[in-house]
């Protein structure tokens, strides 16, 4: 059963590399977190190609892509849509938002006030809205993808503990290497290459791929080990919030589709050890930050014992 | 990491139960200072009050050195030692911070709870520094580990099996330092003479003295007369203390006294602080001890050397009934012992009266009763002071008077009258204990009485009988707690109803069973001396019974220790014990088991490090993989395939 998409997955990679210049882990995460259809956050200084990334996989996974850049006046209505009146047929017409796209980029999500943030994580977690007593369903899939300023920076409004739980990763993008730069500066844009790039899956694909993640083997030496990952985050409080169940369904979730990106229809506590620390450092972070979230999630890794 | 000693309850709670029990042992200035100590730093932490600077600290060391020096010449160098550790305990308190700090504090908690067991084991202090012990080690688990109660307690449960059977099967050391002490706080106490007051001063006290057990025999309080010490000189009220002669006679006892129907058996324990004497009833045949030498002198008085640390037992064997007690061969009265001078001009008077009109020792006997029971004498504890031989003010005049008072002036009028008598010090009665069926004696049971020699034999006669009846049948620690008012109302009444288990208040039985415990404690685990040990052993090899307990034990810890020990590896299946055997191997090699490393990954690395056994890890890897994540059923004999195919390559390796 293995599936057309894990083949193709090195491919994926490879041409996103062309475009995303050294950044070829965080790709990986990237693709990973969008497969498993988990929403994710990235948080970094303006400037090292946050955009560039989410543009690179709407292309490639063939996605219908929209951005929305938030600022503090931003309104609930502005993502999600507003009912317009049409006087000739005498009736509200709903003109959907932004939001109904399967890939949304939502640039600075830290920037809105805390309503409009939450009208998009409530989105997020329904994976439909409402407006005025309807519901709407959102397009399948719908993946979000947010950026935010880390949070010593001016204007912003921290997530709260709760949101942050309901995006499966997060990353921090660096800053470029050295050679990179240079590169960059003599000319050689590699966004320029962004309007060549032809979709090398097909959104029904996505969707066998989920239904095959649904089905690799978790054997109980895994989920132990992801049990004493949470157990061991619960005790020692002073490093980093607790993880909930839901921070364990995200890692056994996204690990089954590290697994099979690689090929294997079972998991490994190694595919859960890959995809730990965006799962969960900014679960451990809260408030302290991405970078603190880090620090703690590698030492929880580290000093949590595989089961033999 | 800075820490704070007011945050760890379990420790600074701890310390301060060891540090208190210490300070019993050590000059009371010592505690003061570690109190201060205590104080300082918790204003420093608390009320941000300035630190201590290096030099205060060094400077308090140096005095502590100092009288530490002082007192090097004590005994076994017990209070040095104790004031050292003490006083080191609270300069680490000072300047507490990390958890190196933490761990100093915790090992002179240990130690000073262990040497504070050696040195007095009673229940009081055991408990406590029990508890203590414990709240240490809590102390060194970080506050928030949870199960560390369940930890420790599960250790402790373990630890018991053990200790019962080095209780019963370790030889008993005799540790001389936990015995030879002397006791400087404990001179109060029963000093075996009368003189005016000396008897009345005691019974104010309501300290326990010892506690008796007698084996198949029920007796009121009013018939339990513990005799201590016989006094045979007379100075009117006064008896000065005086050692009888060692009894030289071998005592012809007659050979059917011994039977036990004749007889009865009881088991004293003297508190810490004796004196010596060793408290017998009526009839008293023979007193023996695994613990001390007794020494038997005439009158049927025991004593043996005095000053005991520790709470010390004997067995005693009374023959009963009365007619039993006067076959009992004694010796005569002497001439010294029987002498009496003058007892004052009121005194002789009557006396000669007496002698004039009734030329019988009986009848003469029986005047003394009337005068004493109908001429209106008040017993009470403070009669006011009378001078050593002021006979005639207390018999004609004041007529206030205490046990001794009456004792002594009977023993006068007696021996005035010719008849030999002599007082006897001791106790009378005590309060029974219903939950542990002892009796339990304070020094408010403190008493006097007479004997008398008639017809041939010594006659117990007790004079307070005629005048505070209640005073014998409700016993001094019942009789002393009520008001003064009711003692004096009260003290010719005959009857009194000693209360029965379901009028005892809870506080009461609470008292009773907290004294119970006491005992069983005393006589069980501190009296459980080297020779009773070899006793049980000699008695367990006629009796399977202590074999049958001995082996229940025996498997219990056992069985505790299977389980403990399966818990770590018995449970682990044979696939899991040969990936440790592999695992240790590459780590003997060199390839770090980096923590929180996969399995699977770690394989990798061996076969990279080891390529010539490259073939055998690809196969334990796709193996381990297939069982331990896939799930597949493996079979014992794969496992075993497998490890022998591991022996092999570690041969192919040597």
């Amino acid at each position: 059963m293995s599936s057309s998409l894990s083949t193709s997955f090195e491919a994926l990679i490879a041409e996103a590399s062309k475009v995303v210049v050294d950044k070829e882990r965080e790709l990986r995460m990237a693709l990973t977190c969008v497969l498993s259809g988990g929403h994710l956050l990235i948080e970094d200084v303006p400037g090292v190609g946050k955009t560039t990334l989410v543009q690179t996989l709407g292309h490639l996974l063939g996605l219908d892509t929209r951005r929305i850049q938030f600022t503090i006046d931003l309104l609930p209505a502005d993502i999600i849509g507003t009912q317009v009146f049409h006087p000739n047929e005498n009736k509200f017409e709903f003109h959907p938002g932004p939001l109904f796209s399967q890939l949304v980029m939502t640039d600075e999500l830290n920037r809105a006030s805390p309503r409009t943030q939450s009208a998009l994580l409530q989105a997020m977690e329904e994976g439909e809205v409402s407006v005025d007593g309807k519901t709407w369903p959102l397009p399948k899939p719908f993946v979000v993808i947010a950026t935010q300023n880390p949070h010593q920076q001016l204007g912003t409004f921290p997530l709260p503990e709760s949101q942050l739980d309901r995006f499966l990763m997060s990353l921090d993008l660096d800053y470029a290497s050295k050679e990179t730069e240079v590169k960059l500066f003599r000319g050689e844009d590699p966004r320029r290459l962004l309007g060549k790039l032809k979709p090398l899956v097909s959104v029904s694909e996505i969707f066998e791929f989920q239904n095959q993640v649904e089905k690799v083997m978790v054997s109980e030496v895994v989920a132990n080990y992801v049990g004493q990952l949470l157990r061991n985050s619960r005790e020692s409080s002073d490093e980093g919030l607790p993880l909930s169940t839901r921070a364990g369904l995200s890692l056994i979730k996204a690990a089954k589709t590290w697994a099979l990106l690689e090929g294997r229809e079972h998991l490994r506590p190694e595919d859960v050890q890959e995809i730990f620390v965006p799962v969960v450092a900014h679960r451990l972070g809260g408030n302290h930050g991405l970078k603190k979230g880090k620090q703690w999630a590698e030492k929880l890794k580290v000093q949590t014992e595989v089961p033999l | 990491m800075n820490r704070k000693f007011y945050d760890q309850p379990s420790l600074y709670l701890s310390l301060i139960v060891t540090l208190a029990l210490a300070a019993v042992e050590v000059p009371f200035w010592i505690s003061i200072f570690c109190s201060l100590l205590f104080l300082w730093k918790w204003l420093v932490e608390k009320m941000n009050f300035g630190g201590v600077s290096r030099f205060w600290t060094s400077l308090l060391s140096v005095v502590l050195f100092v009288v530490i020096y002082i007192q090097r010449g004590e005994i076994l160098a017990q209070i040095p030692s104790m004031t050292l550790l003490m006083g080191l305990a609270a300069l680490k308190v000072m300047d507490y911070q990390n958890q190196r700090d933490h761990k100093f504090l915790v090992l002179f908690g240990f130690v000073l709870v262990a040497l504070k067991s050696i040195f007095s084991v009673d229940l009081y202090a055991f408990v406590p520094g029990l508890l203590a012990f414990f709240g240490f080690w809590i102390s060194l688990y970080p506050q928030k580990t949870k199960g560390r109660w369940l930890l420790i307690s599960r250790t402790a449960v373990l630890a018991f099996p053990l200790l019962g059977l080095l209780f019963f099967a370790f030889p008993r050391i005799v540790v001389p330092w936990a015995m030879k002490r002397g006791a400087p706080t404990a001179t109060m106490g029963f000093s075996g003479e009368v003189a005016p007051g000396s008897i009345s001063r005691l019974a104010q006290n309501n300290q326990l003295v010892f506690r008796a057990q007698l084996f198949d025999r029920v007796e009121t309080a009013s018939s339990l007369y513990w005799r201590g010490n016989v006094l045979t000189r007379s100075y009117g009220l006064y008896w000065p203390f005086s050692t009888p002669a060692n009894s030289r006679v071998t005592e012809n006892l007659p050979a059917d006294l011994l039977n036990p129907k004749q007889s009865f058996e009881y088991e004293v324990i003297l508190e810490p602080g004796s004196k010596g004497f060793l408290f017998t009833l009526d009839g008293a045949i023979s007193v023996s001890s695994t613990m001390f030498a007794v020494e038997k002198f005439r009158h049927q008085v025991y004593r043996t050397q005095p000053f005991f640390r520790k709470s010390q037992s004997y067995r005693a064997r009374s023959v009963f009934p009365l007619e039993n007690v006067r076959r009992i061969p004694h010796v005569l009265p002497t001439k010294q012992e029987t002498a009496v001078g003058s007892l004052g001009p009121k005194s002789d008077e009557w006396v000669k009266d007496i002698r004039n009109r009734f030329a019988d020792s009986k009848d003469r006997l029986r005047q003394l009763e009337t005068f004493f029971s109908q001429k209106d004498f008040v017993y009470t504890l403070s009669p006011g002071v009378y001078l050593k031989n002021d006979l005639d003010e207390f018999l004609f005049e004041r007529r206030k008077g205490f046990c001794e008072h009456f004792a002594g002036a009977y023993a006068s009028l007696a021996r005035a009258l010719g008849i030999p008598s002599r007082v006897v010090v001791g106790y009378q009665g005590g309060r029974f204990n219903l939950v542990g069926n002892f009796w339990a004696v304070t020094q408010r049971d403190a008493h006097a009485w007479v004997e008398v020699y008639v017809d041939g034999h010594w006659q117990r006669v007790d004079p307070t009988e005629w005048v505070a009846p209640l005073r014998l049948s409700m016993g001094g620690q019942d009789f002393f707690s009520l008001p003064l008012q009711e003692q004096m109302q009260w003290a010719r009444l005959k009857s009194w109803r000693r209360p029965g288990e379901s009028d005892l208040t809870v506080l009461q039985a609470l008292d009773l069973w907290m004294e119970n415990v006491n005992y069983l404690w005393t006589s069980f685990i501190l009296d459980f001396s080297a020779s009773d040990q070899r006793e049980l052993w000699e008695e367990g090899l006629k009796t399977i019974g202590l074999f049958v307990l001995i082996g229940v034990l025996s498997v219990v810890f056992a069985l505790n220790l299977l389980r403990q020990i399966s818990r770590r590896r018995f449970r682990k299946s044979e696939m899991d014990l040969l990936t440790q055997k592999i695992f240790q191997w590459g780590a003997n090699r060199g390839v770090a088991y980096l923590p929180g490393q996969a399995p699977l990954s770690y394989l990798r690395e061996l076969e990279r490090g080891f390529s010539s056994q490259k073939e055998f890890f690809q196969k334990f890897s796709d193996f381990y993989e297939r069982v331990k994540y896939l799930e597949e059923e493996c079979s014992k004999a794969q496992v075993k395939g497998l490890l022998r195919e591991w022996k092999q390559v570690q041969s192919k390796e040597s």
